[in-house]
Formats: structure tokens, sequence, C-alpha cells
């Protein structure tokens, strides 16, 4: 910048600040509070939230489409079929009527009226590891990441095998450390991976698996340079990227690293998808990777014609996903595909089969059998907005089949708002603030029961399907806790009903008879920002309790009440555990990071131990770990253990040099 | 107080309370540049309302408390984008152009503020965000362009032009 601009900003920057600016009460930070908590519900001011929530709904369109990628227009398309589905050779067009719809949309999208709907590209992340194949050192107990359903793990940043401890930095997620602690008292860095690099882009990785002396790194692409922004039509030709991870994605898919020699990982395969990382699991040896992949609307026929063909990349050879594997919806009119890769990792994953259908999505749920992405949409209906769920069921049981559809009333919270029991699909979604639905299907996605009318004026906040129940948390003033009976599928009915003070924003299952809620205490006017662990007594499903709980001294926060990765079990005596950091115990300013062990015994929940961080330097901890007698806990860039008897730190080693970190203290969450 | 980093993890989990401080930090500026960008109060106020409900939507996509300012100035952008593109018929001439104190500003601050209003809306649309972004906000170039979609090198192109055009304006008027 020239100097005379520089001084000319500078004025203009002093002149604008010396202008007197009082904030409208529309736009208090009270008024913003209410809008967004939509408690400004009220008769009178009903008309205003509903037409800001359609507008701001229009705007997030723009959002979403931006939110997932700008494609790299990259090399010269090889049309490969990788494996036995057959992909349309080079030169015909399979591919047409695709194309056409494309082009539609692309028409359509100029007069900037024709999406009435988005998807928002969340990550609900994905992850654990159960040792399914990975070699256990000794025979002692070790953490695995939580997950939603038994036998279908989640990946996550931190991974251990009994010995090593595999980690995802956190501040410069280019890197994954691998740490040995075979001698807790000596941590020791066995192996840095640094993900790949090419000239245009660069790799970070968003979370991990371990199979079968394989490290799995989950992994999405950005341009190096964001000079390419390539002509497309939408958003008033200013088409930018982000979403998701705070810039642009090009692509995502899975990295796999031989770690045989854990000290010299090396990688073997590398397998991408178009789109941004939606989530993964692992079942059996069969790898799923979910993208949500935006097709940018080139204003050129043959990008637009290229772009618009989902792809996938196998070790950096692309191929376009064959026709019969995309399904496009006709009431779908957006420019969104949901993507899946299905890698079988006991063949070696030579066999990759792909499916894509037209229809963002940003979370999932996954069966042993099924995998389920699910969208949230907004629609205006007779002036009113209107929430809904959209799912998309494919089966990978046999190859990898898109199966069906269906869109649903109220929307979802997260993955654990899914579940599949007994051949049915239950789900639970609200309409925010009016009331929430639980509904059954079957595998065709018809809807077999549902229940609408819970909490009315009320909002999910937590929801847990545990066999033939349903639990629902909502939440307005308190917090009911909703046990539903589902074993009557086409008629499901709310069983029991608790009200409490405070509410829960994650339910974690004890035992059979016992609900950990982990979340926020209050009265009964509102929350008081302290952390809440709750033990719900659920033996008597017509009148849950809440028989114990234990509330921070001051306030509180953890992960673990929206990150169900951080919330870990002992295996070998039961007890759990969660990172929390906690606020002006002795100070305001003062933080206090620690992982928190509990104990439930005889009906009541208590403070086994604290394994405390030695200052708040590093952030928060935000995972746990243990193998034996020791505790692990990781923060922005230290690995600490600790005597899980004692709570006493034995160990404390940095991951990454600060030569090796991005510039500044940064401290990132996950 | 709480730092931003456990505000905005607290916003994540949906804690209202906590976004609403988080948007207090900006609050003023994110107003300002809707008024000036859009030259109503209404109309800015509803850009403000309707980009704090995308961004709260949308918290759980950004990665950390480092982007939530850019992340809510591009929602807001996108929000104004959308109103202008709404209004297109309707024709808003700075005449029009309230007062942005509640209780009126001295007569002298009124006069300075509409020659720099004026001057702002002789500028295109995308000049103007550019403007805005850098005087209001405060980004950098790199955080425009992230911001905009646009080239780092055309941000700065498009900036170096556009205060070019608004000297000349406002020496001209002084």
């Amino acid at each position: 910048m020239k100097n005379t601009d520089r001084e000319f900003l500078k004025t203009l920057q002093n002149k604008i600040s010396e202008e007197p600016v009082s904030l409208p009460e529309k736009l208090s930070p009270d008024s913003i509070s209410e809008l967004v908590e939509g408690e400004a519900l009220n008769k009178k001011s009903r008309k205003t939230v509903k037409r800001i929530s359609a507008a701001a709904a229009c705007a997030i369109i723009l959002f979403a489409a931006a939110a997932v990628g700008l494609r790299f227009y990259g090399p010269q398309i090889k049309p490969v079929s990788p494996s036995e589905e057959s992909g349309p050779q080079a030169g015909t067009d399979d591919y047409a009527e695709i194309r056409e719809f494309f082009h539609s949309v692309r028409e359509k999208s100029k007069s900037n009226s024709f999406f009435d709907e988005y998807n928002t590209a969340e990550t609900s992340g994905a992850a654990d590891d159960s040792a399914d194949g990975v070699s256990q050192a000794e025979n002692r107990a070790i953490s695995q990441t939580d997950a939603q359903t038994q036998g279908v793990q989640e990946a996550d940043i931190i991974k251990n095998d009994g010995r090593y401890l595999y980690i995802v930095h956190r501040a410069n997620p280019n890197k994954i450390v691998i740490v040995d602690a075979i001698n807790p008292n000596k941590l020791k860095t066995a192996a840095k991976i640094s993900l790949p690099e090419t000239d245009d882009e660069f790799y970070t990785a968003r979370e991990i698996f371990l199979y079968d002396g394989k490290l799995i790194a989950l992994a999405d692409t950005s341009p190096k340079s964001d000079s390419v922004y390539p002509d497309i039509y939408g958003n008033n030709g200013a088409y930018t990227v982000y979403g998701n991870t705070g810039g642009t994605v090009n692509r995502c898919g899975a990295l796999i690293y031989d770690i045989s020699d854990v000290t010299k990982p090396k990688k073997t395969a590398e397998y991408m998808l178009d789109g941004c990382y939606i989530g993964s699991r692992l079942t059996e040896g069969t790898l799923l990777v979910t993208s949500n992949y935006t097709v940018p609307l080139y204003k050129d026929d043959k990008k637009l014609d290229s772009a618009c063909i989902p792809s996938g990349y196998i070790n950096g050879i692309q191929y376009q996903i064959p026709e019969k594997q995309i399904h496009i919806l006709p009431d779908n009119r957006e420019n969104s595909y949901s993507v899946i890769m299905k890698i079988d990792l006991k063949d070696g994953g030579a066999q990759p089969q792909t499916c894509a259908v037209l229809g963002g999505s940003s979370d999932l749920y996954c069966s042993k059998t099924d995998i389920y992405l699910a969208k949230r949409s907004y629609e205006e209906k007779e002036g009113e907005s209107k929430s809904f769920t959209q799912i998309f069921r494919f089966s990978f049981e046999n190859g990898l089949e898109y199966k069906s559809e269906v869109k649903l009333p109220g929307e979802f919270l997260n993955q654990f708002s899914m579940d599949e029991y007994n051949g049915f699909f239950r789900i639970a979604t609200c309409e925010r603030n009016l009331q929430s639905y639980v509904t059954v299907l079957d595998k065709s996605l018809s809807v077999i029961g549902s229940l609408g009318g819970i909490a009315k004026g009320e909002s999910v906040y937590a929801a847990r399907f545990i066999g033939n129940k349903a639990y629902i948390v909502t939440f307005y003033q308190t917090d009911p806790l909703f046990v539903i009976d589902l074993s009557n599928p086409s008629s499901p009915k709310i069983e029991g009903e608790l009200k409490i003070p405070g509410f829960s924003n994650m339910l974690y299952p004890y035992s059979d008879t016992l609900l950990i809620g982990v979340g926020t205490d209050g009265n009964e006017s509102g929350t008081n920002g302290k952390l809440k662990i709750s033990l719900f007594d659920i033996s008597d499903k017509s009148n849950p309790k809440e028989i114990s709980k234990a509330v921070s001294g001051t306030s509180a926060y953890s992960i673990a009440s929206y990150e169900h990765k951080a919330y870990m079990k002992f295996g070998d005596t039961g007890d759990f555990a969660i990172p929390i950091l906690s606020y002006g115990a002795s100070s305001e300013s003062e933080e206090e990071p620690f992982i928190c062990a509990f104990r439930v015994d005889n009906g009541s929940i208590s403070v086994l131990k604290k394994y405390k961080a030695d200052s708040s330097e590093n952030g928060m901890f935000i995972r746990g770990a243990y193998t034996g007698g020791t505790v692990f806990a990781i923060n922005t860039n230290e690995l600490y253990a600790f005597d899980r008897e004692t709570g006493e730190k034995i160990d404390k080693i940095t991951l990454l040099d600060s030569s090796e970190l991005p510039g500044g203290n940064v401290v990132v969450f996950n | 107080m709480h730092n931003d980093d456990f505000l905005f993890e607290s916003a994540k989990t949906g804690n209202a309370r906590s976004f609403a401080m988080l948007y207090e930090k900006y609050a003023k500026q994110l107003y300002l540049y809707a008024y000036k960008f859009l030259e109503n109060r209404e109309d800015a106020e509803d850009a403000v309302s309707q980009a704090s409900l995308s961004v709260y939507r949308n918290i759980k996509n950004i990665r950390n408390s480092g982007s939530f300012k850019a992340y809510y100035f591009k929602a807001l952008s996108n929000c104004c984008r959308d109103i202008i593109s709404k209004n297109k018929f309707t024709v808003v001439g700075p005449e029009e152009t309230e007062n942005l104190t509640d209780g009126g500003g001295t007569e002298s601050s009124v006069i300075e503020k509409s020659m720099l209003d004026s001057a702002l809306s002789s500028l295109s649309e995308g000049e103007r965000e550019i403007v805005l972004l850098a005087v209001v906000s405060g980004f950098t170039s790199a955080e425009i362009s992230k911001i905009t979609g646009l080239t780092g090198g055309s941000v700065r192109s498009k900036l170096s032009r556009s205060l070019a055009k608004l000297r000349s304006l406002l020496e001209k008027e002084v």
C-alpha cells in the first residue's frame, strides 16, 4: 500500500471512530441474546423474528454455498473406474442429465432467487477407536474413544494403543505427533508425521484412526494461495469459502500411514473426495469417509460440466464417480452433494467405492450396515420459517448403495439425535421453542410412528437412544428429562418426565439404570454458568430421578458438554473423567485446566481425582487418556502424564517446538 | 472477565448469553459497517440481526475464536448484499440517510458525516464493501480477501482506487 493511501486510510479511520455511534435498542447485546435464543417469540415480536429468520435463511444459503468448496480446477480428468463399478469412459456422456441439471441450477442462481433452502456444512467429527486390530502392549486397561454405537469406531484427535499416544496437533494440524509412553516418567517423542504439501495445497489432519499397524489420518486440503478464485455465479460473483474450517476446503479423505515401525511412519495410500469432511467411521475393517461437496457454479460451461460431477482421488489420480452411483432427487434443487467413500482396509483398500446424492449434509449416524447423513433445512411456508431434517440412507453391507431419503419436520441436534435399533431408524427433532418430535421409521425411511408436541415452547438440548427408549433433554427455564417409550414403534409415547433446574447438553449411558448428564447448573429462573454433572436414575422409566449431582464451585466449562469424545470411561473401574476449565477460583482472571475423574458409588457421584495442568498457558485440556495406572492429558501443545492414584504429575512433554508452530501463541480448541 | 475462548466455546454449546457477550465486542463496528453500507438505519438493524442469527446457527463451523470476527463480517457482508439486491428497485439516496445517533449529533458533525457518507455512496457496492472493511472493521487486505473472496492483489488495487476516489471527492468539497 502506498504511503499516501495508508495515511488517508488512517484519517478516515480516525474520522469514523470519532463519529458518535449509539447502538439501537434492537441491536443491544441483550436483544441479540434474546434473538438468538429465540425467546423473543412472544406475540409482539413474532412477526419481526419470523421475517428475520427467513432472511437469515437466505443469508445462510450464500454461506452454505460458500461453506464447502472452491474446487480446485485441477489436472485433466482421467476417468478411471476404481472398482468393479464400471465408470463411464471418456468421451461418452452418461452424465448428460446431471450436467443439464447443473446448467439449470446455474441459470436460476443468477437471479439469486433459486435457493429456498440451505444446508449447513457442520463438522460433527467422527470418531473412535476400539482396539480393532491394534496390538495392545501388555495386559493393561487402556482408554478408547467414546463411540455412539458399539462396534462402530469413531476417529479422534488422540488415539492410544497402550504404548504410544498418537496426537493430532491442535495448533498445527499439519502434524501428527507420536509419543512413546512406555515409561510415563520419561515421555519421548517417537515420530512426527508431517502431512503432505503440494505446490498448490496443504493438508490438515482432522482426526485419526488406528487399524492393524496403520495410522489413518482423516484430512482435508486447502489451497495455499487465495488467488484461485474462479469465475463463479452466486454470491454476487464473490464466491468465497469461509466455512467449516475457517478457510477454503478443496478435498478431504484418508491418508494411510504404515506404522509397523512407529519411529518411521510411511505413507502408503491416499483416498480423497471432493468437498469438506463431515465425518468418518470404522467398522470391521471398513472405513467410511463422508464429505459435503458444493459445486462451484462456474460461468464457463466446460468447467461447470467437469465440476458438477463429484470426483474421488486415489493416490492423486482423479476419477469421476460413476453416473449410476450419483443420485439426483427430484425435489432437491441445490448445488451440494453428500459424498461417501467406502474403503475396505482388509484387502488393502485397493477397490474403494464411492456414492453421491444431491443434497448436502452436515452430520452422520452409522450402524454396522447403514450410514445415515442428515441435513437441516429451513423453508418459508405461509409466512413462517419452518425447520426440517432430511435424511439420506446408504447401505454398505454389500458394496455401497444409496437407498432412501426422507424429510421430517424440525431440526436434529447432533449425531445422538439419530439411532438404529432392531431394524428401525429413530430420530429426535425439534422446532426451536415450539415443540419436539421423536419419529420411528423403517429401513426404507417410511414413517412408522411419531410423537409430536413434546415439551411445548422448548428446544432439544440433548438426546440419547438406548434400546427401546429415547431420553430427551429439553430446556426453557428448567430441565425436563423425558423418557420416551419406543417399544411399540408405531406409537411412541412419553413414559416419564423429570423437571429439574439447569440443563444437560450431553447424556452418557453409565449403566442399564444410570445416565450421566453433563451440562449447566441453574435455578428456577435460569442458568448460572456452573458446570453440572448429573446422575440420573432411570430404573423406573416412568419416574426418572436426578439422584446425585456434582456442581463446580465457580463458573466452569467442559468440552464434554458438546463433544462426546472428550468423555473418557475407565474400563477397569467404571469411573469416568472429563476435561474441565474452571474460572476464577481465587481471582477473576484465573483459569484452571484439569481432567476431573468421577466415581459413581451407591447412587451418588463424587469427585475422585483432579489431574491439574501446571498453568493455563497452553489452554485447557481437550482430551484425556489412560493406560493402566497412568492418566494422560493433552492441551494445545503439551502431553501430561499423571499418576492415576495420587493425581500427581509424573512428566510433561512439549509436542512441537516453537519453530514448528504457526506464529503467535495460538490456542485452538476442538 | 471470561476470555474470548471461553465465551466462544460456551457459545458453541448454544449459550446465547455468551454469544451476546462475544457479539458485544464488535457490535458497534458491525452496526456502523451495515449502516454505512446500506445507508439506512432499519436495513442496518435487519442486516446485523440476520447476520447474528446466521453466525449463531453456524458457530460450530468456526474453528476458533480468532476467526469469529472475520466470520461475522463475512456473514454481515452477505446479509447486506442480500438486502441491497432485495431493495434494488427502491432508490435510497444519501438525502434519506438518517442520523446515526439516537439523540442526534451536533450540527457540524451531521454535515461532516454526510460529506463522508455521500462520498462513500458514490463508490460501487464492491468498492464500498472493501473500504468499509478496511476503515470500520480495521481488516488487512489479506483478511478482506478472505472475506470477499477477491484475490489479495485485487483487494489492494480496488482499495487504492477507492481511496483515491474518496480523497478527491472529499478534498473537492472542503
